[in-house]
């Protein structure tokens, strides 16, 4: 009859349309697909691709006018509401649902080392490292107290093992150092194997000439700037030494973003460009990260630019943001990333906000539809902050060099003190990562009250900045 | 006797003694009324008898040492009967004959002596063979004498016959139809046998697929139907005639599809084994059990689906076993939890061919009488006590337009508008059912062909579901040790769904709503609702449009499905020793199914949609799934008797592979209705590509059983299979499932003896053992990556992970325990069957929540243990019975008991997430009572929230929080179990009668004891939205004003949006229902007057089905899809 090694033979069954693990792992190919398999889960609609970029920490951050109370309890930090418990849990199981994926990667690419060509294996462990961090840094800067006010206060869990069994909770210090240390090995790894360092590898816009993002022959290694590339990986580094108030490592990392060259900004004639198929609306070039979202177009739509859009600023709220009266009238954000739409009957003007707006068919778009992970005016924001103790005019620099590229003239040239300049540079940022969610992490940061207008603002706290952690991980990791 | 004579004799006797054995078998009406005509001068015999089977067909059978070559043949005969032709031309030489079916056997004459060569006086016996029933003479019986069998005869067309024999010789009568007779030589020379009719020869073995088991020893508990049983409880399906028979077997009411000919049922046998996950489609209830503790269909020896099962022709079937305790389903391990039903199909029956045709006439009509809706003026009346024209209420506008808007519906309501919308969209029907069966052939080779075309028009217009079948099988014996089988089965089916929508559309449509405008044409937009949603912003008002139901009837809007199923088995049976036979099996299932569904452009779905969508209205979704499954048995069977030990002996070994194949996409973008082809689509449905999927299961499994039984009386059962299964990790793929049963056939003892008749049969049966189930999705236990296809990222294809896969899942055990006596009294006439089991199932697979750190938040594992625990008792009485009458009385009754017996924390937070999902407004169950865990408590316990009531001073309802106190806020967390579905006792009673060649019968099933959570009442009544036609009782019952005691909370809380009531404890009620399944009456022709008609047989019947029904509660039935009465006119004809 039948020997029993056939038998199992014949019980092994290959899903199809499906892989096993440990099938996947056999192969370079295989470590590639589950690297675009993390990316692809990143930039889904419930992290990078949506709520992390466009929606709970850019309504914080009061960019905002709702008259749906689901939105104003957001906006208010009810986190007792039904929408706050159901988004921030979805959030929390996504982003560990991130991590896993980039674990299952870490876990086995070691033993597997031979299967790699080339530079393969420092890409891959390197973007993994990298991808691990980055989603870990963020669940710190969301459900733990920041650094500043509580160092050593319970932050989250930070995994790197696969198993169905609980992690303890570390402290925040803790996962900052582990942070620290997957985006170091990262920045090592990719610093001998990314092909971004070349000097070849030219940034620019798909259908540039000059451009070479799409020009490697391995799909894989094209479009460096979708993924955690050794750049990314510096820029993430200076954020997260930052936000461990390590100003010279942050100040560091920053320069060599900077320093680089890679990404220049936006030329204004893209920017203000009066034919559509040649408008850079989000600034493609200065991304140094971002993550591609092809599929959210109409998702974006409902969200900020159709008739009633679920998430749009009164006018005059805008008018505020960008300070108008002062430096609107040149700056070309305001001017470019809003339109204005008359109110029904007697209610206010709004303004519509035009960053994420893809062009109908048949006209083509300059850029792929992309959610901002780490953008350059970050870095000269960064080095600005980090430098400021040591070299004010240096610090004044970075900030007027962002300010000129978005159209405005006039230089800041003296400012009174470190506490002026970091409310002047948070004005600014408010107005560069509009819908990009990055604004609310800053103020948390530095511990500063969240400005809702003119004369109105949230104080800051733990009670507001520190989002609660979901019940199912109490429930179940206590 | 000189030895070559003697070898001749004996080798002469051996064939016929073979041929004997095998007419005796199969059974050949064959009688001798051919004739013969010939002219023939000094031709050879065997010429002669080459022109004789030209012109009759019979064979010639002799030993070629017969000289027949000798010209010394001349007859001269004309149409004269063939044994007078035969006489003829053996005159003189030296040879006899006999007629063995169609075979002629020529051998020498011998001189007349017994064997023992002791000289007996011999004298002709002559006689007549009558039918029981009739009294009418019965042609072609064989006659032979039990110890020497190569004297033998036929009855002649008047049922005559003459035969050689000695005083004290036992004479042997065997036709197919009846009893063998023995009947000892006395002194009388003439005499008449009346044959005994043989109801069923299967009844005395039990078929489990894998044995054939004699059932006096075999202790497994099983319940055999046969096919014509069954078409007498319900023609039309089959598996609801079986629930008939045995009471464990319940098909679970389907409230919404009712009786929707293209709805699958939903079935379990003794109980749940398995809990849902809470992926699944929470909401269903009846879906919950349904999929995950289906018993397992084996037809002819393969595994089949249900779908297979319930498009099965009826008539093809033989019989119908079901396995149901450890003994008997063991043998199928891995898939035995749940029970086996194993299904035969009729084998052809040699002879000449002969022709069976089947019509059936199936008249249906809607059965409403459980809808009790308001007319048009009660429902205005309804609508402006709850307020709908009170301004400050739930509408808008101000009072002088509600005045106005309630008066323009007074007008159309005075005008004498009052539309019965109930019964628009149905229609009374009448399927049709011809099948064709032919079957003949000799005794190496028969055949049989079948052909069946049916139509099932539903209830709904324009849905049904028309079945053609066809199929082939032959059996080939090339020598007497070897069968070859093989059957080919086709089976195409169509299904529409009707373009009318759901059936409770209709029946919220209000009344004074006309069909039509003016003119004539149906009106799709009839009316609008203005609502105050009471939500801030731009949602507050909203207008909702009233569409017409009917209009969409008038679109060329189509959802059919159609599949082609192939199925081939052929099977080899090897007698390599009398005792010992090798049996190979082989069966390859193919099955192409598609779905079709157009939805037009201008349809109700689309007519609101934004404008500049209009070009992507219209719809067109397409699936195609192709499934095949190989399954292929390898069998030793052994069967000895030594001395008083019986051994039936079993090895296996089955393996099972199958692969389905699904793609699907969607196009949208119609221009118009014509169009409906999918090239005419403007492109794919936005943000979708096409999808496929496929999935694969293999099955490997050894079995061995053995069936022992020492004098009769003591019985043995043991069995084993090993199971391994692709689905789980390479640790847990190999499962172990094993069974004992012990009988004691007490009736056979000697000291029971004293108690005959009384005590004809009493038998004692234990058994347990270990089955399994795996009914569950594959991979589960591997740790998957699916690729993201249709989302590439700018750097490639993605694959994530779909979960953590639990390598040490393992198979879900089910421990039985089942004791059952087996009581005949009086001759059996009286036989009654108690059984009790109980079932514990290990290792419920479940799914456990994890913390959502680890990266999921659920994983799958064995967790659990659930007890189903219940008894059954089966009664038959042969009441009555005389030469013409024959009364049968039968009962049965059934209960089970299920209970959670332990439960993990996971499972409380399965809990946790229904109560989420029944809060979430989004979900619309807020009030349908949903699947909770609780120790202790059923899989059927209804929970909700306990009522004490509506408050007569202002018609709210009051609740019992979880520590007694009273209060008006509901609270999900007080949820508790409130009710059980578990009837006490269901099962069914019938009868049947036979007066001469009528017979009647009937069956009642009947339910008592059980709760149900009489929906109706919720959503119909008291949270039923005021601008919908409702329940009746909603105007009636309610409570209106301070001191009401009403059962029902304020008639002017009108149950939209806001404050719905939600699950509650007020309406659970005690459910008892009695329905009177089946009455059938048939008349069996005379086989004279059949004869008359050119037939063999012919028997007209009706069966009428669902006649009456009576229920405890009234609850509207079939809201999706009506259930229908109906009958089944047949006729049944045999050429």
């Amino acid at each position: 009859m039948l020997s029993l090694s056939s038998c199992k033979k014949f019980l092994d069954v290959k899903p199809e349309s499906e892989i096993d693990k440990n099938e996947l792992f056999t192969t370079e190919a295989g470590f590639k697909e589950a690297l675009n398999g993390v990316y692809l889960h990143c930039a889904g609609g419930q992290l990078y691709g949506g709520y992390m970029t466009f929606s709970l920490l850019d309504i914080m951050a009061q960019n905002y006018r709702f008259t749906d109370v689901k939105f104003q309890e957001i906006a208010n930090f009810n986190y007792a509401s039904a929408t706050l418990i159901s988004d921030t849990r979805t959030i929390w199981e996504q982003a560990y649902r991130g991590v896993a994926n980039a674990n299952y990667i870490l876990t086995t690419i070691d033993e597997r080392k031979s299967l790699f060509r080339d530079k393969n294996y420092e890409i891959i462990k390197g973007e993994a490292l990298a991808l691990r961090a980055y989603l870990h840094f963020d669940m710190l800067r969301m459900f733990a107290p920041s650094f500043v006010s509580k160092p050593l206060g319970k932050a989250i869990p930070y995994v790197t093992t696969v198993a169905p069994t609980n992690r303890p909770f570390l402290n925040v210090t803790e996962v900052l150092d582990l942070t620290i240390a997957d985006l170091e090995a990262a920045k090592a790894l990719l610093s001998l194997s990314d092909p971004i360092l070349s000097s070849g590898y030219v940034v620019g816009y798909p259908d540039e000439l000059k451009a070479t993002e799409l020009s490697h022959p391995d799909l894989f290694l094209q479009n460096r700037r979708h993924r955690m590339n050794y750049f990314a990986v510096c820029a993430e580094l200076a954020r997260v030494y930052l936000y461990k108030a390590d100003i010279e490592k942050a100040l560091l990392n920053a320069k060599i973003v900077i320093d680089s060259e890679k990404f220049p900004f936006t030329k204004v004639e893209d920017f203000i460009q009066g034919d559509l198929s040649k408008k850079d609306r989000i600034l493609y070039k200065e991304l140094i990260a971002s993550w591609y979202i092809p599929n959210a177009k109409e998702m974006l739509i409902n969200l900020f630019s159709k008739e009633a859009p679920d998430y749009s600023p009164t006018a005059s709220q805008l008018d505020e943001i960008y300070e108008k009266q002062r430096f609107g009238a040149e700056d070309n954000r305001y001017k470019q990333w809003f339109v204005n739409v008359k109110g029904q009957q007697s209610a206010e003007d709004r303004s519509l906000l035009q960053k994420y707006v893809v062009n109908s068919a048949p006209l083509s778009n300059l850029h792929p539809l992309v959610a901002p992970a780490l953008r350059l005016s970050e870095m000269y924001y960064i080095a600005a902050e980090a430098s400021f103790d040591q070299n004010p005019s240096e610090a004044l620099m970075y900030y007027n060099t962002v300010r000129r590229n978005r159209g405005i003239p006039d230089d800041l040239t003296t400012v009174a003190n470190k506490g002026e300049f970091l409310n002047l540079l948070l004005l600014e940022a408010r107005k560069e990562f509009y819908g990009e969610s990055q604004t609310f992490f800053m103020y948390k940061r530095l511990n500063y009250a969240i400005k809702i207008s003119q004369t109105q603002s949230i104080s800051p706290s733990d009670k507001i900045f520190v989002f609660p952690i979901p019940a199912t991980e109490l429930n179940t990791n206590n | 006797m000189p030895r070559a004579v003697k070898f001749k004799l004996l080798l002469v006797m051996k064939l016929t003694s073979i041929l004997l054995f095998i007419s005796a078998l199969h059974l050949s009406a064959a009688s001798f009324s051919q004739t013969v005509s010939l002219s023939r001068k000094n031709s050879s015999l065997e010429s002669v008898f080459r022109e004789i089977k030209a012109q009759t067909g019979y064979l010639f059978f002799y030993n070629e040492k017969l000289n027949t070559r000798k010209p010394n043949v001349s007859v001269e005969l004309k149409g004269v009967k063939l044994e007078q032709a035969l006489d003829a031309c053996l005159k003189g030489q030296d040879l006899v004959y006999d007629i063995i079916n169609k075979t002629i056997v020529i051998r020498e004459k011998v001189p007349e002596k017994s064997l023992s060569g002791q000289r007996i006086q011999q004298t002709i016996i002559k006689g007549t063979v009558l039918d029981p029933d009739t009294k009418e003479p019965i042609p072609g019986v064989n006659v032979t004498l039990k110890d020497n069998k190569a004297v033998k005869t036929q009855t002649n067309n008047q049922g005559e016959f003459s035969i050689n024999a000695n005083a004290g010789d036992i004479l042997v009568f065997s036709y197919i139809g009846y009893k063998p007779k023995e009947l000892k030589v006395a002194e009388a020379k003439i005499i008449t046998v009346v044959m005994e009719t043989q109801v069923n020869s299967m009844d005395d073995v039990v078929i489990t697929g894998y044995q054939i088991v004699k059932k006096d020893t075999y202790t497994g508990n099983t319940i055999t139907i046969q096919g014509d049983q069954l078409k007498q409880i319900n023609s039309q399906n089959i598996l609801k005639s079986i629930q008939n028979f045995d009471p464990s077997f319940r098909i679970l009411d389907n409230n919404l599809l009712g009786s929707d000919p293209n709805a699958l049922p939903k079935i379990n046998v003794r109980g749940a084994t398995a809990v849902p996950s809470i992926n699944d489609n929470v909401l269903d209830r009846n879906n919950l059990s349904s999929s995950y503790n289906l018993p397992t269909f084996i037809l002819d020896g393969f595994e089949v689906s249900l779908q297979k099962i319930t498009d099965l022709d009826i008539n093809r079937i033989a019989s119908v076993t079901l396995l149901k305790d450890a003994a008997a389903t063991a043998i199928y391990g891995s898939r035995a939890a749940n029970g086996v039903m194993v299904i035969t199909t009729k084998a052809p029956i040699p002879g000449k061919l002969q022709l069976t045709y089947n019509y059936e006439l199936n008249p249906t009509a809607p059965d409403l009488s459980d809808y009790n809706v308001l007319n048009a003026e009660q429902k205005l009346e309804y609508e402006r006590l709850s307020g709908l024209y009170t301004n400050g209420r739930n509408n808008v506008g101000n009072q002088d337009d509600l005045d106005e808007l309630y008066y323009s519906k007074l007008k159309n309501v005075l005008s004498g508008v009052n539309t019965y919308w109930l019964s628009q969209p149905l229609r009374n029907t009448y399927g049709q059912k011809h099948s064709l069966y032919a079957q003949g052939g000799d005794s190496t080779f028969r055949y049989g062909v079948d052909l069946r075309y049916q139509t099932r028009p539903g209830a709904m217009m324009g849905s049904d579901r028309n079945q053609y079948s066809g199929g082939m099988v032959f059996n080939y014996n090339p020598t007497r040790k070897l069968l070859i089988k093989n059957e080919v089965t086709l089976t195409q089916v169509n299904a529409q769904n009707s373009k009318y929508g759901d059936f409770s559309s209709y029946v919220r449509m209000n009344p004074y709503y006309p069909m039509t405008d003016a003119e004539g044409n149906l009106i799709q937009e009839i009316a609008n609702w203005q609502i105050d949603t009471h939500l801030d912003g731009g949602d507050q008002y909203r207008t909702v449009k009233v569409f017409s139901p009917l209009y969409e009837s008038t679109l060329g809007n189509f959802d059919k499905n159609s599949y082609f199923e192939f199925i081939d088995n052929l099977s080899a049976d090897w007698r390599i020793t009398p005792d010992l036979r090798f049996i190979g099996s082989f069966s390859f299932n193919q099955n192409k199914a598609n779905s079709d569904r157009f939805i037009s452009p201008f349809s109700n779905t689309f007519i609101d949609g934004p404008t500049n969508e209009i070009q992507n209205r219209g719809s067109y979704d397409y699936s195609t799934t192709d499934t095949w499954t190989a399954d292929g048995t390898l069998r030793l069977l052994h069967n000895k008797q030594v001395g008083d030990h019986s051994f039936n002996t079993t090895l296996g070994a089955n393996g099972i592979a199958s692969k389905g194949n699904y793609k699907s996409f969607a196009a949208r973008g119609f221009s118009n209705d014509k169009f409906s082809g999918i090239g005419f689509a403007r492109g794919y449905a936005e943000n979708t590509s096409p999808s496929g999927e496929v999935s694969e299961r293999r099955l490997l499994g050894f079995v061995a059983a053995e069936n022992y039984a020492l004098k009769d009386r003591y019985l043995l059962d043991a069995s084993f299979r090993l199971d391994g299964s692709s689905i789980f990790g390479e640790e847990g793929r190999f499962s172990p499932f094993w069974s004992l049963g012990l009988g004691w056939n007490i009736h056979k003892e000697s000291f029971m003896n004293r108690l005959l008749p009384v005590i004809s049969r009493m038998r004692l049966t234990t058994t347990t053992g270990f089955t399994g189930s795996a009914s569950f999705p594959a991979y589960l236990s591997k740790s998957i990556y699916s690729y993201q296809k249709s989302n590439w990222y700018s750097t490639g294809v993605g694959a994530v992970v779909n979960g953590y896969g639990n390598e040490n899942l393992k198979w879900q055990k089910t421990r039985n325990y089942d004791l059952s006596l087996d009581l005949g009294l009086f001759n059996d006439r009286v036989s009654i069957r108690p059984v009790y089991y109980y079932k514990l199932t290990e290792g419920l697979l479940t799914d456990i929540d994890i913390s959502p750190s680890t990266g999921f938040t659920v994983y799958k594992a064995n967790l659990g243990d659930m007890v189903n625990q219940g008894y059954e008792v089966y009664l038959t009485l042969n009441a009555y019975k005389s030469a013409e009458w024959n009364v049968n009385l039968m009962g049965n009754l059934a209960h089970n008991k299920n209970k959670v017996v332990k439960i993990y924390d996971a499972l409380q937070a399965f809990n946790n997430k229904i109560d989420e999902q029944q809060n979430d407004p989004d979900n619309n169950a807020a009030s349908i009572p949903m699947l909770r865990f609780k120790e202790g408590q059923s899989i059927n316990t209804i929970y909700a929230v306990k009522s004490r009531g509506i408050d007569p001073e202002n018609g709210k309802e009051i609740f019992e929080k979880l520590d007694g106190t009273y209060t008006y806020d509901y609270d999900i967390k007080d949820t508790r179990p409130v009710g059980d579905e578990t009837p006490q006792l269901l099962g069914s009673m019938g009868g049947s009668v036979t007066y001469k060649q009528f017979m009647l019968s009937f069956s009642v099933g009947y339910e008592f004891g059980g709760d149900r959570y009489n929906q109706t009442l919720v959503d119909r009544v008291e949270n039923a939205d005021p601008r919908f036609n409702v329940d009746a009782r909603a105007l009636t019952e309610k409570w209106q004003k301070p001191g009401d005691i009403a059962f029902y909370k304020n008639i002017a809380d009108p149950g939209t949006y806001l404050d719905n009531t939600r699950t509650s404890s007020r309406f659970v009620q005690r459910y008892n229902t009695i329905n009177l399944q089946s009455v059938y009456l048939s008349y069996d022709f005379k086989r004279s007057v059949a004869k008359k008609l050119g037939l063999q047989a012919l028997r007209p019947s009706i069966t009428a089905n669902d006649l009456f029904r009576s229920s405890s509660i009234e609850i509207e039935r079939g809201t999706v899809y009506p259930f229908v009465r109906s009958v089944t006119f047949a006729l049944a004809a045999t050429f």
